[in-house]
């Protein structure tokens, strides 16, 4: 991760045009904007296109972002979930975003218990409601503070705060067997 | 405290200012529901983690050969603006000097014949600079009609210059949207 000086160095040199920065920035978030996105839509392959787009549009965008109004993590994660909520809309115009068909071809590096214990987890992240589920994948993957968060999602912290609290107690009664089991594996 | 509170999911993520981060921790020292909760997230929380995500199939530096070129743009500022919010503020006491003359001169109150609350400002509109300006607003003597008009020109430049101001405002809040 860049220190803050650099990332605003990077910044700068990228409104200006330069490219070779803004790869620089972009590579730093890129593996993780891959894997929000993944989680949020459920898809590889919806995923890796709409990080590409939210790059190129973070590209466009650069010249008018503004580094007062929050992190360019949390405006490159906007840009992008934004994209991605279109995306899955376009594609199923007549029902909800929440509950999402859980893809069966992922996980060939996993078997047996581990490989059903992925698709529950990703499942039950997938059945969240859409509003909630991106503040736990904010939080619980990638390690955002509540307050990027909240700049990510462009809601009050205290929001974020009822949210992932929501998110956590549904996930807990979805995946009860699997945190049973968890329990047990520990030790004593 | 109530263990299911989403206050405990700000303590454990660490979201507290240190005085509540002492005062929950006393109580989850003390309350065994609550600990049994900690206990549960942090169980979610690292089961959650087992779940890999896929690696990127595009490495950035194929990302960055899509970016197209950016013409550089400034951050820009109201441009318009204070035109035409000097032309809202004259166009607006235009109107509503003329609307309050005409309504004052319906009332018996007058002083010497004219009327009192606005006599003062009548000089004032007949000063050649405004009455110039006042007359290229409201295009009063090129038209040739009477000072009713000017009302309703006044009005209209008011209501221009103000769809001028928002049009901008509305432009520039795309434009520095975040996305």
């Amino acid at each position: 991760m860049p220190t803050s000086e650099q990332e605003t160095l990077w910044i700068r040199q990228a409104q200006q045009g330069n490219q070779e920065a803004f790869e620089r920035l972009i590579s730093a978030y890129y593996p993780s904007l891959i894997g929000l996105l993944y989680r949020f839509c459920g898809e590889a392959t919806l995923a890796e296109d709409m990080a590409q787009e939210a790059c190129l549009k973070a590209w466009l965008k650069l010249p008018v972002f503004d580094a007062q109004r929050g992190t360019f993590k949390a405006w490159l994660y906007r840009i992008a979930l934004n994209l991605t909520t279109d995306a899955l809309r376009c594609r199923r115009p007549e029902s909800p975003l929440d509950e999402l068909p859980v893809p069966a071809e992922e996980d060939t590096a996993l078997d047996g218990e581990a490989r059903l214990r992925a698709q529950a987890v990703r499942s039950a992240v997938l059945a969240l409601p859409e509003a909630c589920r991106a503040a736990l994948i904010l939080r619980e993957y990638l390690d955002l503070s509540y307050k990027e968060i909240a700049a990510a999602l462009d809601l009050p912290v205290g929001t974020v705060m009822s949210r992932l609290h929501y998110a956590r107690t549904l996930l807990r009664e979805q995946l009860r067997p699997w945190l049973e089991v968890t329990d047990e594996q520990q030790p004593s | 405290m109530n263990s299911s509170h989403p206050e405990l999911d700000a303590y454990y993520d660490g979201e507290v200012s240190p005085q509540q981060r002492r005062a929950i921790a006393e109580h989850v020292h003390s309350c065994a529901v609550c600990q049994q909760e900690l206990a549960e997230r942090r169980r979610l929380s690292a089961l959650l983690r087992t779940v890999p995500a896929p690696a990127p199939r595009l490495s950035v530096a194929q990302v960055r050969r899509r970016l197209p070129e950016r013409a550089l743009r400034a951050k820009q500022g109201l441009v318009f603006a204070p035109l035409a919010l000097a032309f809202l503020s004259w166009s607006v006491l235009t109107a509503l000097v003329r609307l309050a003359d005409g309504v004052l001169s319906f009332l018996p109150f007058t002083f010497h014949g004219q009327p009192w609350l606005l006599s003062w400002l009548r000089p004032l509109l007949k000063l050649p600079f405004l009455q110039a300006i006042g007359q290229v607003l409201s295009l009063r003597g090129w038209i040739g009609w009477d000072e009713w008009a000017w009302l309703g020109f006044s009005l209209l430049w008011a209501a221009m210059s103000a769809g001028l101001l928002v049009l901008e405002w509305a432009w520039t809040r795309h434009q520095t949207q975040f996305a």
